[in-house]
């Protein structure tokens, strides 16, 4: 296993009318070729903005105030605009967080396929590419405008056309946000066989634990730009060691009965206008204590996995409820 | 009884499309009969172009049947006079084009009274913050632009501004597809609590059956167009009537099972008999030859030929 | 090995453009405006007077680009010719910019047979060679400013209405404008706060092409007789007595010819940078 992709300490914000965002707080990662990572986070704790950093893909109102971030051993800061297109061209595969914008809305669906063929390709290997990603009718798919499919059609295109390049690294935002149960195990089953064909290393940008859970061999927990957990599934997922992951865990809906109330993890995610001096999840931790507040946690090794908190010593004792969670959602 | 709120009787969608050379009719809904009572939420479930999204347009008048009739408050829809469109929102299923680029997202937000005719800014912008906490966002982003937001901030955007003037009808597509369990939970808890409270209906359109369960009162499953079976959610999700809410049902656990239920098969349609028998584990001699027409049944509507058995398993 | 030679070269050939290409358009075409507006007000000269100096004399400090066949100083001559070729290329792209933004817009917006008739209304207009046009147009106006504005009009019309609609389709589609309809926004809210915000950038850019195009409307049309007429001056009108005395006087024909061409190409170098620094919604998409 040899490592694709480095994140050392990276921080990125944006600047806004409003003042500074700070999306990404000191994050530290690696990916290993033909891993399968996925990182689960609420929404917008950072995870789009760290997928998009692996291409250089970010916003030009964004800033990097710290830290590196290496692919193939290259600092992706320092390479210049044409490489990091060869990049992108050659070993990159992006699946956006929003098909329909990557869609180009004037052109045929078959046609947009063809163009990221790179190459002469037949009517019938687009069908076919069509064809795995499990999309029916496909001659009248690859005849479609963007706006003639459906939500889960044009998301499926997306899948497809990202594949279709033979990457060695695969960044899906979430890939399957819109699709129902059945279809989104096939991507997964079909993402998992490319894996197995060309040793794709993928990173799973999602909010859905249950399909992270169980395609995943690596989690990663992101929690207000931060990494806060890091491990294999079995011990992050299993025992979680940080106080939010186990909320997550404990907040996923399917167990409740009819006329419940689902108990959300109380308080509001936080939007970082400032670097916070403590642990960002204090605010919201059943766990927390006065050092939480003043002293950042770092990230540390503890039973199997990474975590950064304060407390995961006390967290990890504390939970039994969180066991029969994880059968569930597993 | 009341008026149902929305009321579709036997109506069909027919797009073209395809080669103009070798025109294509995509049926994308058949004959659908449904009705969503007052203050009620009904949830619609069924797989990726299923026919979801066309229905909840057909509901707000988005999309003209090409065949029956849609009527909102017992006047039809194809008749616009007498409407008063205040009383419905929509959240589409695409956050990412939900929002204008050019407006900030308070105004985006309040929009919506501003068209009722909300003179009062100070008025405006106190509801506009309420609406955006409600939804779990702070104050700060009523001055963003959309494009400095991330997708699951869009989406609730989106759902603030749908909110926001207290509909008596709002179609929720996908609404909650791109939030992470603990938001997920927040929001659909507040379209409880707001529905509970100011009694709205609604179509609560989802992939997603845990959540489905959560906010509706009744379910309604669709495959290829057609609806297959409607039920009040309490029964649903025990006794499943038709082959393909099992199916779906199962799949939310065990993938391997609904396969087996359900088989994998190039066509969405079968050619002859019940659309779906030829995927059907249950199908038989009368299935392969005979449309199943829906019917009631306990206290839904079924469309299966063998649905008496398939309660019973 | 070629792709990245013509990658290259786009890169560079946008950076100059960003930089340095359309700042020194700007500049100049700030300066020609400037220079017609307070022309009349400067010192140099009765544009109209005959006989201020000999006639055809070569350019001099009293007559810094000499004077022409009836001894009128040709700077000031030249400054008003700028002015009204400016002014009326102007005035007449405002009025089709207006026309043809809002039926563009509604005809993306409405479709149907709208859409259709609008469609085929402006094909035709965009397939009739302009010259015909003049031709037909001052055959009925009349020679005169007035139908050089009616031309330059009926150029750019088409033009305006067939960018603004493709734009507009592109957008008409997406979710916000659906919302606002169902939330029961107007045709003119829909309209004004939804879609003309999002169109402006691309339209902004067609104003300053579709600006010189009239310029060389006009120019071709003053040049041909059928513009505007002395002792009024036009750029094209300067243009076509220059002609005259090409070989005796060349300074008139190259500085009018010289004024035009500058004032064109300057616009259009700041359409292009416009173009590339208007792209507000700086989107994530791969190269
Ligand atoms: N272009 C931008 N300008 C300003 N702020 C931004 C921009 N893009 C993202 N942000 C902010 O940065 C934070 C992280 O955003 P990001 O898109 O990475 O979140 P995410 O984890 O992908 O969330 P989601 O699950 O909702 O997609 C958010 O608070 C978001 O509002
Ligand atoms: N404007 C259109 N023109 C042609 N075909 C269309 C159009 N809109 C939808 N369709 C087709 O109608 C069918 C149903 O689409 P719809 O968007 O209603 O599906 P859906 O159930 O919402 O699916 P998803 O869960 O993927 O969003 C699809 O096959 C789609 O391709
Ligand atoms: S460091 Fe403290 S506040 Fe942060 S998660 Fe751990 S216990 Fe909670
Ligand atoms: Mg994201
Ligand atoms: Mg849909």
């Amino acid at each position: 296993m040899s490592e694709l992709v480095q994140v050392q300490d990276l921080r990125i914000s944006y600047e806004t009318a409003r003042g500074i965002v700070y999306a990404l707080d000191g994050v530290d990662l690696t990916v290993y070729s033909s891993q399968i990572l996925g990182i689960v986070g609420e929404s917008g704790s950072g995870k789009s903005t760290l997928g998009m950093a692996i291409g250089r893909l970010l916003p030009s109102n964004s800033l990097r105030t710290s830290g590196d971030l290496f692919v193939n051993g290259k600092s992706i800061f320092d390479i210049g605009d044409e490489q990091i297109r060869l990049l992108r061209q050659t070993s990159l595969g992006f699946v956006f967080q929003n098909p329909m914008s990557t869609l180009d809305p004037t052109m045929r669906v078959g046609r947009q396929i063809r163009l990221v063929l790179n190459g002469p390709a037949s009517d019938d290997s687009i069908y076919e590419l069509l064809r795995r990603v499990g999309l029916p009718d496909v001659k009248r798919v690859a005849r479609s405008y963007p706006h003639q499919l459906s939500g889960g059609m044009a998301q499926r295109v997306v899948v497809a056309m990202a594949i279709s390049r033979q990457p060695s690294l695969l960044i899906a935002d979430e890939p399957t946000a819109s699709l129902d149960a059945s279809v989104r195990e096939q991507i997964l089953r079909l993402l998992l066989s490319v894996r197995e064909e060309t040793g794709v290393a993928i990173i799973l940008l999602s909010h859905e634990l249950g399909l992270v859970a169980k395609y995943c061999d690596t989690i990663a927990v992101m929690y207000g730009g931060r990494l806060i957990e890091a491990g294999s599934n079995v011990s992050v997922f299993g025992r979680p060691g940080h106080p939010y992951t186990k909320a997550l865990l404990e907040a996923a809906p399917g167990s409740e009965r009819p006329g419940d109330w689902l108990e959300a993890i109380p308080g509001v995610p936080p939007v970082l206008q400032s670097s916070a001096h403590g642990c960002v999840f204090e605010p919201r931790c059943k766990f927390a204590q006065e050092t939480c507040r003043t002293v950042r946690p770092a990230l540390r090794p503890i039973e199997n996995r990474l975590v950064a908190c304060h407390r995961a010593e006390e967290v990890l004792r504390a939970e039994p409820s969180t066991a029969a969670t994880h059968g569930r959602i597993a | 009884m009341n008026t149902p709120v929305v009321e579709l009787d036997g109506v069909d969608v027919v797009f073209s499309g395809g080669a103009f050379w070798a025109r294509q009719r995509i049926h994308a809904v058949k004959g659908v009969c449904l009705s969503i009572e007052e203050n009620e939420i009904l949830g619609l479930v069924g797989e990726s172009g299923s026919g979801k999204t066309t229905l909840g347009r057909l509901c707000m008048g988005l999309v003209k049947p090409s065949g029956g009739d849609v009527r909102f408050e017992g006047k039809s829809l194809s008749d616009r006079r007498g409407l008063v469109r205040a009383e419905r929102s929509i959240v589409l299923q695409q956050p990412e084009w939900a929002l204008n680029p050019r407006l900030l997202v308070g105004t985006s937000v309040s929009e919506p009274l501003d068209i009722i005719g909300i003179e009062s800014r100070t008025e405006r912008k106190r509801r506009v913050v309420e609406m955006l906490e409600r939804v779990g966002l702070d104050r700060s982003f009523a001055s963003r632009f959309p494009h400095e937001l991330s997708g699951g901030q869009r989406q609730r955007v989106a759902i603030a501004r749908a909110l926001i003037t207290q509909p008596s009808f709002i179609v929720l597509d996908e609404a909650v597809s791109a939030l992470d369990v603990s938001v997920q939970t927040h929001v659909l808890n507040l379209i409880k609590k707001l529905q509970a409270a100011q009694r709205f209906s609604a179509l609560f359109i989802s992939h997603d059956m845990a959540a489905t369960r959560y906010v509706s009162n009744r379910i309604a499953v669709m495959y290829a167009g057609e609806i297959v079976e409607i039920a009040p959610s309490v029964t649903f999700y025990e006794k499943p009537q038709h082959p393909y809410s099992r199916a779906l049902l199962l799949s939310l656990r065990d993938h391997e099972r609904s396969q087996f239920e359900l088989k994998v098969a190039n066509d969405l349609i079968a050619k002859d008999g019940c659309s779906l028998s030829h995927r059907c584990a249950w199908a038989d001699d009368v299935c392969r030859s005979m449309k199943a027409a829906i019917r009631p049944l306990n206290n839904g509507k079924v469309a299966c030929h063998r649905a008496e058995e398939i309660v019973q398993v | 090995m070629r792709r990245r030679l013509t990658s290259a070269v786009c890169r560079f050939v946008s950076f100059a453009r960003n930089d340095r290409l359309s700042g020194a358009a700007a500049l100049v075409l700030v300066s020609l405006l400037l220079l017609s507006l307070v022309g009349p007000y400067l010192p140099l000269g009765d544009p109209e007077g005959i006989g201020a100096g000999p006639r055809l004399a070569p350019p001099s400090f009293e007559f810094p680009l000499g004077t022409d066949e009836l001894g009128r100083s040709y700077l000031p001559r030249a400054i008003q010719g700028i002015s009204a070729t400016f002014l009326l290329a102007t005035t007449a792209v405002m009025v089709t910019a207006i026309i043809g933004g809002i039926t563009g817009m509604l005809a993306a917006y409405k479709g149907g047979i709208f859409d259709g008739i609008i469609v085929r209304i402006a094909d035709i207009f965009f397939a009739f060679p302009i010259i015909l046009t003049g031709l037909l147009v001052t055959a009925i106006l009349g020679p005169g400013t007035l139908s050089v504005l009616a031309v330059i009009a009926s150029a750019t019309l088409p033009m305006f209405i067939r960018l603004v609609r493709s734009v507009t389709l592109a957008i008409a589609k997406r979710g916000f404008v659906t919302a606002a309809e169902v939330a029961g926004a107007s045709t003119t809210r829909v309209l004004f706060v939804h879609l003309l915000p999002n169109i402006m950038g691309a339209t902004i850019i067609q104003l300053t092409y579709a600006i010189s195009i009239g310029m060389l409307i006009e120019g071709v049309l003053s040049f041909l007789g059928i513009g505007v007429q002395p002792p009024q001056a036009s750029l094209g009108s300067l243009l076509r007595q220059g002609v005259l005395y090409l070989t005796v006087a060349p300074w008139m024909v190259f500085s009018s010819g010289f004024l035009l061409t500058l004032a064109i190409l300057s616009i259009n170098l700041l359409g292009d940078g416009l173009r590339d620094a208007i792209d507000p919604l700086r989107t994530r998409a791969l190269q």
